[in-house]
């Protein structure tokens, strides 16, 4: 399944948003500023058609006596697009001297007084904004029509000047929200992310449950994994305490049986007694199938390698005592092991106690981490090891070599299952010189 | 040799101390984990058989105690769960040995000798005191290579003063590690046993320390 990320979701989402809206206040503002210019323009040219009109007026004769009163030299560049005009009904009365012989167009009559504006092309093509109205000069009843004009491009120029900053600013603003967006979202989401980096923790075995959550959001979620964790453990801790349960119970009559049977010595009993010793480890060897087997999996769980054999060495100082053997351990680093304490304590204790009964002078036991997330943990005696055959047929279930040492014969197919169940190995071999050297390879857990 | 038997099934108790009596131990038993602890803690034994799942208070937790009170007696465990981390709680609790349900009598018994003469200070089992030679494994003992005819008791009593061979030992003590609880403590007993014993290994092996009890050494030649 392709992943969608929530946090692109989030910020496009937000992003299109913010585009829009600040897209429509960079229209609404350029609209608003551009009235303001045109208005501004307006005020010129309303203020030149005024000079006009003041300075027009009828003599006694009745003729139009236009006065140059406009004194701005950019009415007399020729063809500047600044300029203005009076007609009468007949025709041009006087004009700029920018416009020389061209005549500006004129517009339909509108009610006396009436200002009509609008941007056309001018004499030489370029684009003008014209302003025309009707008025009447002193000493005469004739309706006399002024036009003034001026480049729209000014306009324009003017707009732009304006807008080009409030364009740029306007993508300034978008780009420092997007940012703060983008923040927001990462920061926003990041225990989110804590979360699942916890999880990952959990799950790796370096820790049991999700540290309680500070934000209401998710601590639901994580409250809810912790009981999930704790139902889990429970649910395995009851099969295992069951399963301790039915051992132990088993385990007394059974011992009842075999000692009354051995009191007694006729050939039936004898076949009796192996029958109870063979119940016996079949039990003591599907209990533990049964109880690694429920072990496997459990989240959360790590073992110091070197504080598991640390506890079993007295064990061994123990029961072995009188062999005087000497029991060396070499650790490098700190090897941790991903599972549980009781199958670290299994595979290690067999091998130990295997490597005991059988070794001369000394046992050496090393541990140590590799690289790709291993550990191995290898366990050598000076004994009189094994013979390639019985190297291979050695792991498979309940094979003894010798009877003569004790031990129900199971000790090392347990070892090889659990290492398995925990997607480990077990290898024997033989060890230089003598001896075997029994070496497990198991999933570490990170530090 | 006193050993104390703690273990909830009155069967298997029953069994063991019969044959923990045979191989020469005096044998008090107890069924529940706060009168083994009790036992353990008033009276003096020089090995204890504790099973560790027992009613009222656990073995662990009976143990712990013990060491906890400076009992040091030598304590083989008993337990029906034959996994590691069990024997690792045992030994971390103070056990000196362990045997997994179910077991063989003799194996205790083996067990139980051994550990004794371990907590006594003696690395190897033959334990020897000048001619006398005390084989802890098969509980013989033998005089100048041949076998000494001993009742069950006198064999008791010698092998404790074997294990304890060179060291002054009141007549206390030799009553606290020979007879069961509540039996009657007779010092008169003890001395005629000890002449018996003189009788049968040379008197010159056990002497009387006047005030203190007897001390069992090899005879000086001179």
């Amino acid at each position: 399944m392709a992943r969608r990320s929530l946090k692109l979701r989030l910020v496009g989402l937000a992003l299109v948003w913010t585009t829009v809206a600040i897209l429509i206040a960079g229209l609404f503002i350029s609209a608003l500023l551009r009235q303001f210019v045109e208005r501004n323009a307006d005020a010129q040219l309303q203020a030149t058609m005024i000079a006009v009109m003041s300075g027009t007026e009828f003599d006694e004769q009745g003729n139009v006596v236009i006065a140059n009163s406009v004194v701005d030299p950019r009415f007399d560049r020729p063809l500047s697009g600044w300029y203005w005009q009076v007609n009468d009904e007949n025709g041009v009365l006087s004009r700029s001297r920018s416009l020389w012989d061209v005549e500006l167009g004129v517009a339909v009559a509108e009610p006396d007084g009436t200002i009509t504006t609008r941007t056309e092309p001018g004499p030489n093509g370029a684009i003008i904004r014209k302003q025309e109205r009707d008025f009447t000069a002193p000493g005469g009843t004739r309706r006399l029509r002024v036009v003034v004009a001026m480049p729209a491009d000014l306009i324009e120029d003017e707009v732009a000047t304006i807008v080009q900053p409030l364009v740029l600013s306007l993508a300034l603003l978008a780009a420092g929200i997007a940012i703060a967006i983008g923040l927001q979202v990462h920061f926003g989401l990041q225990p989110l992310a804590k979360l699942g980096r916890d999880l990952a923790a959990v799950r790796r075995g370096d820790k049991e449950r999700l540290p309680d959550q500070p934000y209401v959001e998710i601590a639901p979620v994580a409250s809810e994994i912790n009981a999930l964790l704790a139902h889990n453990k429970t649910v395995i801790d009851r099969a295992r305490t069951h399963v301790g349960n039915l051992a132990h119970g088993l385990k007394t009559p059974l011992s009842v049986l075999s000692n009354r049977l051995q009191s007694a010595s006729n050939a039936d009993d004898a076949v009796l007694l192996d029958a109870t010793e063979q119940m016996n480890r079949l039990i003591g060897h599907h209990l533990r199938r049964a109880r690694s087997a429920a072990s496997h999996g459990v989240l959360g769980a790590r073992v110091s390698v070197s504080e598991a054999i640390s506890d079993l060495l007295p064990v061994f100082r123990g029961i072995h005592a009188d062999r005087h053997l000497s029991l060396q351990v070499d650790i490098d680093g700190q090897p941790t092991f991903a599972g549980e304490r009781q199958d670290l304590d299994e595979m290690l204790g067999n091998l130990i106690d295997n490597a005991c009964k059988w070794a001369s002078k000394s046992v050496l036991v090393t541990a140590r981490p590799v690289d790709g997330g291993r550990i191995t943990i290898s366990i050598r005696d000076d004994g009189p090891g094994l013979a390639e055959d019985a190297l291979q047929a050695a792991t498979s279930r309940g094979v003894r070599f010798d009877e003569s040492k004790p031990g129900s014969g199971l000790g090392l197919s347990i070892v090889d299952d659990l290492a398995r169940l925990y997607g480990g190995t077990l290898t024997l071999e033989r060890a230089a010189g003598s001896g075997l050297l029994a070496t497990l390879e198991l999933p570490a857990s990170e530090a | 040799m006193r050993a104390l038997v703690v273990e909830d099934d009155e069967r298997i108790a029953a069994q063991l101390a019969e044959a923990l009596t045979a191989a020469g131990f005096a044998v008090d038993t107890s069924h529940d984990g706060e009168a083994a602890e009790f036992l353990g803690m008033t009276e003096t034994y020089d090995v204890v058989v504790l099973d560790l799942g027992l009613p009222k208070m656990d073995g662990i937790s009976v143990l712990t105690s013990w060491r906890r009170g400076k009992r040091l007696m030598p304590v083989l465990i008993l337990t029906a769960r034959d996994d590691w981390s069990e024997k690792v709680r045992g030994f971390r609790a103070g056990a000196d040995d362990y045997v997994v349900k179910p077991f063989r009598m003799e194996e205790v018994v083996v067990r139980c000798r051994s550990i004794v003469r371990r907590a006594a200070g003696h690395a190897t089992s033959e334990l020897t005191c000048g001619p006398l030679v005390l084989d802890t494994q098969l509980a013989i003992i033998t005089l100048d290579g041949l076998p000494l005819k001993l009742t069950a008791f006198e064999t008791r009593m010698l092998s404790y003063l074997i294990h304890h061979a060179e060291r002054p030992i009141t007549r206390t003590e030799l009553s606290e590690h020979l007879y069961e609880r509540d039996t009657d403590r007779d010092f008169n007993s003890i001395e005629v046993i000890i002449g018996r014993l003189r009788r049968k290994i040379g008197r010159n092996m056990i002497e009387t320390i006047r005030g203190q009890g007897y001390r069992l050494s090899a005879p000086t030649d001179a």
